[in-house]
């Protein structure tokens, strides 16, 4: 008897289940309206000075994206102290030492205090590499530090 | 049974088969993006701030931008967007902790009315139509509902012979039982939805196939080299010069008369130039963007409309403003919020009319068929 009704109701109501479809938005729903993710991944953070400047660079402890194009790509978010955003003209980030300020790697943009670059990450890591942060100045100054690859890659490698 | 009868029929089981599974999905995705095209004109109504009517000499956007960091402490704006006769000018703030920030200024007195945190309810709604917020499983999830969309339309032409009458002899008996009621409403919805409904699956399609594109590495291109100052054009100075956005909107303005203003874009970085964009009018579907050197104001390209547009770009734009009727102002939008409440309610009533009536039908249908192939095929299917 109650094995028949059990039926019935997974007969009439087998088609009305992808109605369940809607679930799949709701977990998402609190972090949507919260100016700040609610479940931020746990972050790689180091302090650097560039010269006069010093910032902080943050990237997620995650292993680095693969690009549609097949490159692996970092993101990286560079701090920059609020009475510097006027400062600072441009923030590059580069795996390896550049050899000049043409080539000095990916240009940081957006929110000035928090810019953010894609930086292109090798297929072969030594374990010896660099980040190159390089730091121009609006009078024209540039500023370069560099700091291990593994202190701020975070992921398992 | 003759032979194109029982052909009909199955078609006709196709057209009862194709959404049903999935009916309840399918009902949500459209009444999501029949609420995503009118999300702006809904918060318009909800939020005062977003309101700003009355005539008036217009501020320029220095001024703009002055009121809404004043309103915002530390905000720097990163762009303006003019909505309209009777909108708020939105100023979008980069904050000091990262996040952002909209603040609405009147575009006759400069005061800010307004300031909101976070996605907007617009944002919202077409994360939660898209892509279900669940990038990009959801945006597989629904644009895969393209093909159910298209076999719909296309069974349902074949199954309803002399639909076109439709047109002219629309027929709904509503004081007949329910059944019969909304069978009419489905027949007569849909046939003057026919347009509506290949729009919406052909640039759903699009959506689909462009993005499987990109996923397998084959992305489409056609986005143009990025814009950029040499770093010999940038001035030599002790803090970073403000762009003159009132010369950098004039410029635009001369190189394009007729444009009727949509966003201003800051520099992203010191390397950028501002960027107008506008629709001048002769394409309404196709936006121009005059990218201008924001230390000398002057325009260094025009890009959009006809001639500068790749054909995968143009493709881009025209199949995105097609499904979000977003070309013509309000009253494209509204025509687009008229057949998108059709179409929801063809998916509901498709799914009424199941429940009452498919199951048994199916029943029979494939009994017959049964017979009808051993009938047919019987003694040489050895």
């Amino acid at each position: 008897m109650r094995n028949d009704s059990m039926r019935r109701l997974w007969q009439r109501g087998k088609f009305h289940l992808s109605a369940l479809m809607m679930l799949v938005p709701l977990p998402f729903l609190p972090g949507y309206f919260s100016p700040k993710p609610i479940f931020v991944p746990p972050e790689v953070r180091r302090d650097v000075a560039v010269g006069p400047f010093s910032v902080t660079l943050a990237t997620y402890d995650e292993a680095p994206g693969r690009m549609p194009t097949g490159e692996r790509m970092k993101e990286y978010r560079i701090h920059i102290r609020p009475a510097d955003i006027d400062h600072v003209r441009g923030v590059f980030l580069r795996v390896g030492k550049p050899r000049s300020l043409r080539t000095a790697g990916a240009l940081a943009f957006g929110n000035p205090y928090e810019r953010e670059a894609d930086v292109t990450v090798p297929d072969e890591l030594a374990g010896t590499e660099e980040l190159w942060v390089t730091m121009e100045d609006w009078s024209g100054g540039v500023h370069q530090a560099s700091l291990p690859l593994g202190e701020i890659f975070g992921g398992k490698r | 049974m003759s032979v194109g009868k029982s052909r009909t029929r199955l078609w006709f089981l196709w057209h009862s088969w194709l959404a049903m599974p999935i009916w309840a999905f399918l009902f949500f995705v459209c009444l999501t993006g029949t609420i995503a095209v009118v999300s702006t004109e809904i918060m318009w109504l909800v939020n005062p701030a977003m309101r700003a009517s009355g005539g008036g000499e217009a501020l320029p956007p220095s001024a703009l931008i002055a009121a809404a960091e004043a309103a915002a402490p530390g905000g720097r704006v990163s762009s303006l967007s003019w909505g309209g006769s009777h909108m708020a000018v939105s100023a979008r703030l980069a904050m000091p902790d990262g996040t952002s920030t909209t603040a609405w200024v009147n575009p006759v007195s400069g005061v800010v009315q307004g300031v909101s945190t976070g996605n907007s309810f617009q944002s919202f709604f077409r994360a939660l139509h898209g892509w279900l917020m669940t990038f990009p499983v959801g945006w597989y999830l629904v644009t895969l509902l393209a093909i159910p969309l298209v076999g719909s339309l296309v069974t349902g032409l074949v199954v309803y012979k002399r639909f076109w009458k439709s047109f002219y002899q629309p027929r709904i008996r509503w004081r007949q039982a329910p059944r019969v009621m909304w069978g009419d409403l489905h027949r007569v919805a849909g046939t003057w939805s026919i347009w509506f409904i290949a729009v919406i699956s052909v640039t759903s399609l699009w959506f689909l196939i462009y993005m499987m594109l990109f996923h397998l590495g084959m992305g489409l291109g056609g986005g143009k080299v990025p814009v950029l100052l040499a770093r010999d054009q940038i001035p030599v100075a002790a803090t970073a010069p403000k762009p003159d956005v009132d010369a950098v909107l004039a410029s635009a303005k001369a190189a394009l008369p007729d444009m009727r203003l949509r966003y201003l874009w800051l520099p992203g970085t010191a390397y950028d130039p501002a960027t107008v964009a506008g629709s001048s009018g002769q394409v309404p579907l196709l936006p121009d963007y005059v990218r201008v050197n924001p230390f000398t104001a002057e325009v260094i390209i025009i890009e959009g409309g006809m001639d500068a547009a790749s054909g995968i770009e143009l493709t881009r734009t025209i199949m995105r403003a097609l499904h979000t009727g977003d070309f013509g102002g309000l009253p494209v939008k509204l025509v687009w919020f008229a057949f998108g409440l059709l179409m929801t309610t063809l998916v509901f009533s498709g799914m009424l009319i199941w429940m009452k009536r498919t199951a048994r039908a199916t029943v029979e249908a494939v009994r017959d068929v049964r017979r009808g192939s051993r009938l047919a095929e019987g003694p040489s299917n050895a």
